[in-house]
């Protein structure tokens, strides 16, 4: 073994810093909070960890390209209420319930509403890499715009009873494991594959890391991250689908705060938000630390005031060990460094 | 010819804000007449107060290229310590009923601790201020619950009421008077100030300087950190101003004071043309920014538009003025270009690219 393939013990530890954490806090909370490691309490956390999941990998993927995406929860929201809207019968009785009374077929409203998230994905990858406007004001209006049609559209009013077709993904499950849970596993281990496999996920890194160096080098930074938000908009809808599954029940608040928690896993996962650096496995480790010391602070009754805190408390010390990484500067360089500038912006 | 109609337009484009604040009060005066009631807009200015004392501390922030979400919370806080600290124990306080001098002096300390904290974050340990900001807005909002009795404090003296609440002078009407609010003066004078420093010192030099290009400043020997972390403090202590302005006009603090506030801080200044990206835009611009958030805010409620279609306006109005500040961009950098183009050797004096 050469000098130039020593390993980096320090570096190791950073990047994968985050299973760590999430081993001992397991540890802990299994030993100390009774019940914690029942069957159905585990699920539980996998359960809250699908829907999250979702939208984190949407998340990541946006964040990779160095852009934020804080539309996502208000498509879960339009999404969950459209696809009621179209679903359920006219309500007779007012302040209830109001469909539209076309009682579409499930699939085909399925069909729908992944179609509007990819849309509505497209259409702001297309106002910020085209007219130029700022990734954040506008993923933020548009997170204002989408939650307050599905408000006109709800009336403000909780719609219940969708049909046991659509209700499937988030409802369902297979040898006593829920179907989210599976879909969720499936799709972060298929996601992570491509973007280390494919060209898009080495295009992805290289726009996020460095925009002009990527069009110099043949990439078009503009389609990609127009792609990176249609992927986003797809996986919102997406989620609002497994949601309502789950809850059998719309209003127009759904998802409400998860842009943040998204955000926040990704973050803790080792994604940058500078762009360029991180992966959806490490996102997805940040998913199970949420939903891990929510469910944990909720057995041991914690008041909730402390909660908002505690999780603040979270964000931030995940923030400062993600800075120190930037400022972490490996002794010895190696040959093969992979193409990732970490000190570009 | 063509010159001048484009400087028309310009001139235009950099005040489009005033002409659609007074486009604005025009439309909504002529249509309800609730609207253009004295009350109704003595209220709109006590209402305004405080959030423009947070448009000022996002202003000043965004002009060096930062964010800062924390303000609300920040508000919040500043204005649940002061009320602890006055009311008595029957009222919801401590008990301590402190003088109210001493009670705004805790509350500029505590404002000045965010902001430092803030800065020190952002600056020595390199957090990405967004998300810090964000972190903090949910610590101190927990604060704020943790510390508060959990219901509201309320009666405060007089002496300081009088800046959030007070009145200055009545100028009479066909019906009643309309009371001219002593906190709309204070604003405008703080935005005035403000105004002042970020244009004519060389601090204010210094903060364009670092929003507009962060490596180019720091190349120029200015000290970008110091000047990030005055900035935040400046802007702990709008927070604070903001929380007294608060607490004053309501006589009470709440765990929810203030919040929510983030979001129409943001597009007040984004209205008022204070760039994203940091290093353009002007106070008086922002308080522009300010004054048709709240005309739109009030009049579309007193027009009793629906809740629902109120939020999707203003996701649209902001989309809007995200575009406008695209646009501007672009056509900053088309003109420089065509500056250099003019200016070069290389020949390029055709009058063809001056048409853009």
């Amino acid at each position: 073994m050469n000098k130039g393939q020593k390993r980096d013990w320090v570096k190791i530890i950073l990047d994968n810093f985050i299973w760590l954490i999430l081993t001992v806090l397991f540890t802990y909370f299994a030993v100390n909070v009774p019940n914690f490691t029942s069957k159905t309490n585990l699920l539980n956390i996998l359960l809250h960890a699908s829907v999250l999941g979702v939208l984190t990998i949407g998340q990541a993927i946006v964040l990779m390209t160095g852009n934020f995406d804080l539309s996502a929860e208000g498509m879960v929201s339009l999404s969950t209420i459209l696809a009621m809207w179209l679903m359920i019968e006219p309500g007779s009785v007012v302040g209830t319930a109001q469909g539209s009374g076309l009682m579409l077929n499930p699939y085909l409203v399925i069909f729908i509403i992944l179609i509007l998230g990819t849309l509505s994905g497209y259409i702001i990858g297309v106002l910020i890499t085209r007219l130029n406007m700022n990734g954040f004001i506008v993923t933020l209006a548009a997170q204002l715009v989408l939650r307050g049609v599905a408000m006109i559209v709800s009336n403000g009013q909780i719609m219940t009873g969708s049909p046991k077709a659509f209700n499937w993904l988030g409802g369902a499950k297979i040898y006593g494991i829920p179907v989210s849970v599976i879909v969720t596993l499936l799709l972060f281990v298929g996601v992570n594959y491509m973007l280390n496999q494919s060209k898009f996920g080495r295009e992805l890194r290289a726009v996020g890391a460095n925009p002009d160096a990527a069009q110099a080098s043949g990439f078009n930074p503009k389609r990609t991250i127009t792609l990176a938000y249609t992927i986003g908009g797809f996986l919102a809808a997406f989620a609002g689908w497994m949601l309502l599954g789950r809850l059998e029940t719309a209003v127009s608040s759904l998802g409400s705060g998860m842009t943040l928690e998204t955000v926040a896993a990704s973050v803790i996962g080792g994604v940058s938000l500078k762009g360029g650096i991180g992966s959806v496995g490490g996102a997805f480790a940040g998913v199970l630390l949420l939903s891990l010391i929510d469910n944990a602070l909720n057995l041991m009754s914690v008041d909730s005031f402390w909660v908002e805190s505690v999780r603040g408390f979270i964000i931030l010390l995940a923030l400062l060990i993600e800075a120190q990484k930037f400022r972490y500067k490996p002794k010895v360089v190696h040959e093969k460094e992979p193409a990732v500038a970490s000190d570009c912006k | 010819m063509k010159k001048n109609t484009s400087k028309l337009l310009d001139v235009i484009f950099e005040n489009l804000i005033w002409l659609l604040v007074a486009a604005g009060l025009i439309i909504f005066s002529s249509l309800s007449s609730s609207f253009r009631s004295p009350n109704n807009l003595a209220s709109l200015l006590y209402r305004s107060a405080a959030l423009g004392l947070l448009v000022l501390g996002q202003s000043f922030t965004m002009i060096t290229g930062n964010f800062d979400l924390s303000s609300e919370s920040g508000l919040g806080l500043t204005a649940m310590v002061a009320a602890l600290a006055l009311a008595s124990a029957d009222n919801g306080g401590l008990g301590w009923e402190v003088s109210p001098f001493v009670a705004i002096v805790l509350m500029i300390g505590v404002g000045l601790l965010i902001g430092l904290i803030n800065g020190l974050l952002i600056t020595r340990l390199k957090m990405n201020n967004l998300i810090v900001t964000i972190a903090m807005q949910m610590i101190l909002r927990g604060l704020v619950y943790i510390i508060s009795p959990g219901s509201t404090a309320s009666f405060f003296p007089k002496a300081f009421d009088w800046l959030g609440g007070g009145t200055l002078f009545k100028i009479p009407l066909e019906r009643g008077f309309f009371s001219f609010p002593v906190a709309t003066l204070f604003v405008i004078l703080i935005f005035v100030v403000s105004h002042i420093i970020t244009r004519y010192t060389q601090f204010g030099r210094n903060m364009y300087a670092v929003g507009s290009n962060l490596t180019a400043a720091k190349d120029a020997g200015i000290d970008t950190d110091k000047i990030v972390r005055i900035v935040y403090l400046i802007d702990g202590l709008c927070m604070a101003l903001a929380g007294l302005l608060a607490a004053g006009r309501l006589d009470s603090a709440t765990p929810r004071t203030g919040a929510g506030l983030t979001f129409p801080v943001q597009a007040a200044a984004v209205i008022g043309g204070i760039s994203m990206a940091g290093g353009r835009g002007n106070m008086i611009g922002a308080l522009g920014g300010l004054m048709l958030w709240s005309i739109l805010d009030n009049g579309l409620s007193i027009m009793k538009v629906s809740p629902f279609w109120i939020e999707t306006s203003r996701g649209l109005i902001l989309l809007f003025a995200v575009w406008l500040d695209a646009v501007k961009v672009k056509k900053v950098h088309q003109r420089s270009l065509i500056d250099i183009l003019l200016q070069s050797t290389i020949g390029l004096k055709d009058k063809t690219i001056v048409k853009n």
